[in-house]
């Protein structure tokens, strides 16, 4: 049974789509315009903001700061004050000394606290992040029981953030309030600026380090071998030693980097030894380190891998090392005997172009 | 004592200029290398402080034209953390001192006031 559109039917669709496409041109121009709105706003507000931070940093701390009307009148809008937060803590990122502690007054005068505290319990991601960043930044240690409770929040961005104001606010004592059951990975970024967050290791420390070393998540026993080689901690030569052996190429390539940086007089002996049963990523790193360390007592050995690395990559680290550890004068000879292996010649003179 | 100062943050290029009024120096602005460069040719700066990252000329490129017009005049160079090896290049091109930021005001003028000691 044929139903046939009837020519009513048809304008009135086009009428729709019309006013379907007039109402996306109107909101497309509402939101340009807010936008537009929001981007000469905040030329104004950068001013504003930039001038009173400038004139704070310039009178020093004796000097009491005064409000800025101007600034004053904008704070009714919340737009503002988070753009305000915003400017404070990047402005932390580019000065040091008594200049921080005039940002901490700035903080406190305009009654930011509260807005990072407001922000906190919003229910979008970012604004909580920010709110935690914001509360770390200018060292609110009263905020420390918000700032916990966030280490459970099934965001990262949030919990991350929580992570790191732990660290940066409590150091090593922050780190032990989470490390101990964490689950999930731990970003490179992350652990570096724990890492630099950390200052010293308490003696009580050194217990927790040894139980993260044997956990099962592989991003703690990294982070770990981290804290060691930054603070030195030799005296875990041999549990680092014995990591060699975990099935986790990661975690092996961080304990060869720790293992040199901590090293024994034993240890390039041992490297040297398990290095046929290692994967070739981690005998990469061992010949890299070899050259790193000037162990001149295993030139002897890297000139075999330099003859008999199967990957021509190896070869090219054996080289190096060798260049460094001050054999310049077996890979000139090396190279003028090396005329028909074109992959070998090619080595040598990229070792050698090195120092020429 | 004529300072010139080339930084492209506003907020660390408004900061210092007003620290050096304030201890009473004279003090040109640029917001870019290439117009540093300019305004060394011009002449009549007695110390220069320039951030190593701007905009159409880096810091190391003021350093280079300094040497190239053979002017000796004092810079320190502002740089940003992990910039380590172009600090050392920096220091190679005739750099007389450097900080890095995060960075302290009142230690720059200390360091500004140093130099100008050493001059004369």
């Amino acid at each position: 049974m044929n139903e046939l559109i009837t020519l009513q039917e048809v304008v009135l669709g086009i009428m729709l789509v019309l006013i379907l496409v007039f109402l996306l041109i109107i909101a497309v121009l509402i939101y340009s315009f807010r936008e537009f709105k929001i981007f000469s706003n905040q030329q104004t507000w950068k001013g504003l903001i930039d001038d009173q931070i400038m004139e704070v940093i310039v009178n020093g701390p004796g000097v009491p700061i005064k409000k800025d009307p101007g600034i004053q009148r904008w704070m009714r809008l919340g737009a503002f004050r988070r753009y305000f937060l915003g400017l404070l803590m990047e402005s932390e990122r580019k000065f040091a000394g008594t200049a921080v502690r005039a940002l901490f007054g700035i903080f406190q005068l305009y009654d930011l606290e509260g807005e990072a505290y407001r922000l906190l319990r919003s229910n979008k991601p970012h604004l909580e992040a920010r709110a935690i960043q914001a509360l770390t930044v200018m060292e609110v240690r009263e905020a420390m029981p918000q700032i916990k409770s966030k280490l459970t929040d099934k965001h990262p961005l949030v919990f991350q953030e929580a992570e790191y104001a732990m660290v940066r606010l409590e150091g090593f004592t922050g780190l032990s309030t989470f490390l101990d059951g964490l689950e999930h990975p731990i970003s490179e970024w992350q652990q570096l600026r724990m890492l630099n967050s950390l200052t010293k290791i308490p003696t009580e420390g050194v217990a927790q380090l040894e139980n993260w070393l044997q956990s099962t998540n592989r991003y703690v026993i990294s982070f770990c071998l981290k804290i060691i080689r930054k603070f030195q901690l030799i005296q875990f030569h041999d549990q680092v030693q014995a990591l060699l052996c975990h099935q986790d190429v990661k975690i092996q390539l961080e304990v060869v980097k720790t293992l040199l940086s901590i090293e024994s007089d034993q240890t390039m002996a041992y490297l040297i030894q398990q290095f046929p049963q290692l994967p070739q990523e981690v005998q990469y790193e061992i010949l890299k380190g070899i050259g790193y360390a000037r162990e001149m007592a295993y030139a002897d050995f890297v000139k075999v891998q330099l003859q008999e690395y199967p990957q021509d990559q190896g070869r090219v680290f054996a080289a190096e090392s060798l260049m460094a550890i001050g054999e310049q004068d077996y890979l000139e000879t090396a190279s003028q005997q090396a005329q028909q292996d074109e992959a070998y010649l090619l080595i040598l003179n990229h070792a050698l172009q090195r120092k020429l | 004592m004529v300072v010139l100062l080339a930084e492209d943050d506003e907020l660390i290029l408004k900061t210092i200029a007003h620290k050096l009024k304030k201890e009473g120096f004279e003090v040109v602005l640029t917001r870019n290398g290439l117009e540093a460069i300019d305004l060394i040719k011009e002449g009549g700066i007695d110390l220069i402080i320039s951030d190593i990252m701007m905009p159409f000329a880096s810091g190391i490129e003021i350093l280079s034209a300094l040497k190239r017009l053979g002017r000796a005049i004092p810079i320190i160079m502002l740089s940003g953390m992990g910039q380590e090896e172009i600090v050392l290049e920096a220091f190679d091109l005739g750099a007389s001192d450097f900080m890095v930021k995060p960075f302290s005001p009142n230690e720059l003028i200390i360091r500004v006031n140093r130099l100008i000691a050493l001059q004369k």
